[in-house]
């Protein structure tokens, strides 16, 4: 594995940085949460930022931090699977799909919460486990693979799990 | 706004928000500076960031000494209140959320024929397993039309459309279509069945030597084949009716024997019975008018 500056990838894979920030930022709107701060895109680190309210209530700590996990997963699939089928099914390589597949594999690569979203559900979880609360339960193997997968991205993980999302499931899924 | 004197350095009335409590103790602006060069602090050592419950922590409004209320720990004011619980995406981020939105419904309406040649590639599949020739010739036609780039799709029409065309027993056509389809694999058998298209073309034409010829040429290609060795005897058959030498008779016998001993299937021996039938009425006739001759079937009588 090679390394790149963490800053050369955010600007290549920008849009998945703007997607994860706005599937923050559409979690915290859905579930009434203030918004002090938000940061789309910028080149630095973090790339960028939602800084919002905290809040006693678990499923909104869980779904504003799980956002993007949700919101970039499904774009990354809505995205490539136009352009998986003329590419690989029919060997029609044309640049609008290889855009798309840029496209959302960049968008797939930062689907993945940052340790600072595992760290707000885990903070809740550990209380809220305690009254038998289930999604608090679910969360903790979830935890576990965000901790694992920000380690490892140093191997490329967040590449893989976008390349898996954009190109190896519309595979699965068409045969 | 509310006021504090500095323990530090004694300076009266500093503005509470401007002010840190270090280790219990409230330090002015100045002596932050001043005691903290570097901005850090003894480890161990707790620090309180003063917030002023009077001022707008976001707009720094001043609510004289009336407290504001609060978003988390931040006092704010009635207008940034509505702002942050209003907070709107930056025209661009809907503007690049737009773009992305656009450009996947253009996509999937782009790509939507790549989707619609696909379905009819799949279902070629299913027709081809159940041996339905038209069928599968019909499909790759349209999978064809929806992807013109992909030339094996037209490759793959022809060749079925071939082979149905053979069937239907129109070998010029069929002929014509299978000569596209060199490109194909080996096991497409398009030789084959360019031969065989061949064969039956000079059958209809009554050219009995050539249709011998290229009847020979498929034996040569498969000696154990009932099939071959068929329809090399039905091709003698008819140069024996034509010409009338018992030599061609013969021979017509010798493979009639060879086809009988590989397969006696009920199909086949219709086939086999037919040429047995030229042979004895010297009278060439096809498949079809042998069946509507003798429905029953015929045997030849001893």
């Amino acid at each position: 594995m090679f390394f790149i500056p963490g800053e050369l990838i955010a600007i290549v894979t920008f849009p998945g940085i703007i997607v994860h920030e706005f599937a923050h930022m559409l979690f915290c709107r859905l579930r009434n949460v203030a918004v002090f701060d938000a940061c789309y895109f910028r080149v630095g680190n973090p790339a960028g930022y939602v800084i919002h309210e905290g809040t006693e209530n678990f499923t909104t700590t869980f779904l504003v931090s799980m956002g993007p996990f949700f919101v970039n997963t499904l774009l990354c699939l809505l995205i490539c699977l136009p352009a998986y089928m003329p590419i690989e099914f029919f060997d029609v390589e044309n640049p609008l799909s290889y855009f798309l597949i840029w496209l959302g594999v960049s968008i797939g690569m930062h689907a993945v919460p940052s340790n600072v979203d595992a760290n707000a559900i885990f903070n809740q979880a550990k209380e809220k486990i305690k009254t038998g609360n289930l999604l608090a339960i679910i969360s903790f193997p979830i935890i576990g693979a965000i901790y694992l997968f920000n380690i490892l991205r140093f191997v490329w993980a967040d590449l893989f799990y976008g390349v898996a999302i954009g190109i190896w499931l519309p595979r699965e899924i068409f045969g | 706004m509310k006021y504090i004197d500095c323990e530090n350095c004694d300076t009266k009335a500093n503005p509470f928000n401007t002010t840190i409590g270090i280790a219990g103790k409230v330090y002015c602006d100045n002596c932050i500076e001043a005691s903290f060069p570097d901005k850090k602090v003894p480890e161990g050592v707790t620090i309180e960031k003063h917030i002023d419950s009077t001022v707008c922590a976001f707009c720094s409004l001043d609510n004289g000494e009336v407290d504001l209320d609060k978003i988390a720990e931040y006092p704010v004011c009635a207008n940034c209140a509505v702002n942050i619980k209003n907070r709107a995406f930056p025209l661009w981020v809907k503007g690049f959320l737009a773009f992305i939105a656009a450009v996947v419904l253009f996509s999937v309406i782009w790509n939507w024929r790549f989707y619609q040649g696909y379905q009819y590639v799949i279902q070629t599949k299913e027709s081809i397993e159940a041996g339905n020739i038209p069928l599968t010739a019909e499909l790759f036609a349209k999978a064809a039309a929806k992807v013109p780039e992909q030339k094996d799709l037209k490759t793959l029409y022809h060749y079925y459309n071939g082979l149905n065309l053979l069937i239907f027993d129109k070998a010029k056509e069929a002929y014509s279509e299978l000569s596209f389809c060199s490109v194909l694999p080996l096991d497409y058998n398009v030789e084959y069945y360019k031969t065989l298209a061949q064969r039956n073309m000079y059958y209809n034409d009554k050219d009995y030597l050539r249709f011998l010829n290229t009847s020979l040429q498929m034996w040569y290609g498969d000696t154990t084949n009932a099939e071959a060795n068929a329809f090399v005897a039905s091709a003698y058959s008819c140069l024996y009716v034509t010409e009338g030498h018992d030599s061609l008779k013969t021979k017509a016998e010798q493979y009639l024997t060879k086809a009988w001993a590989l397969d006696a299937t009920p199909e086949a021996a219709k086939y086999y019975r037919m040429v047995e039938y030229r042979l004895y009425a010297k009278q060439i006739v096809t498949m079809e008018e042998f069946t509507k001759k003798y429905p029953n079937g015929w045997v030849k009588p001893l």
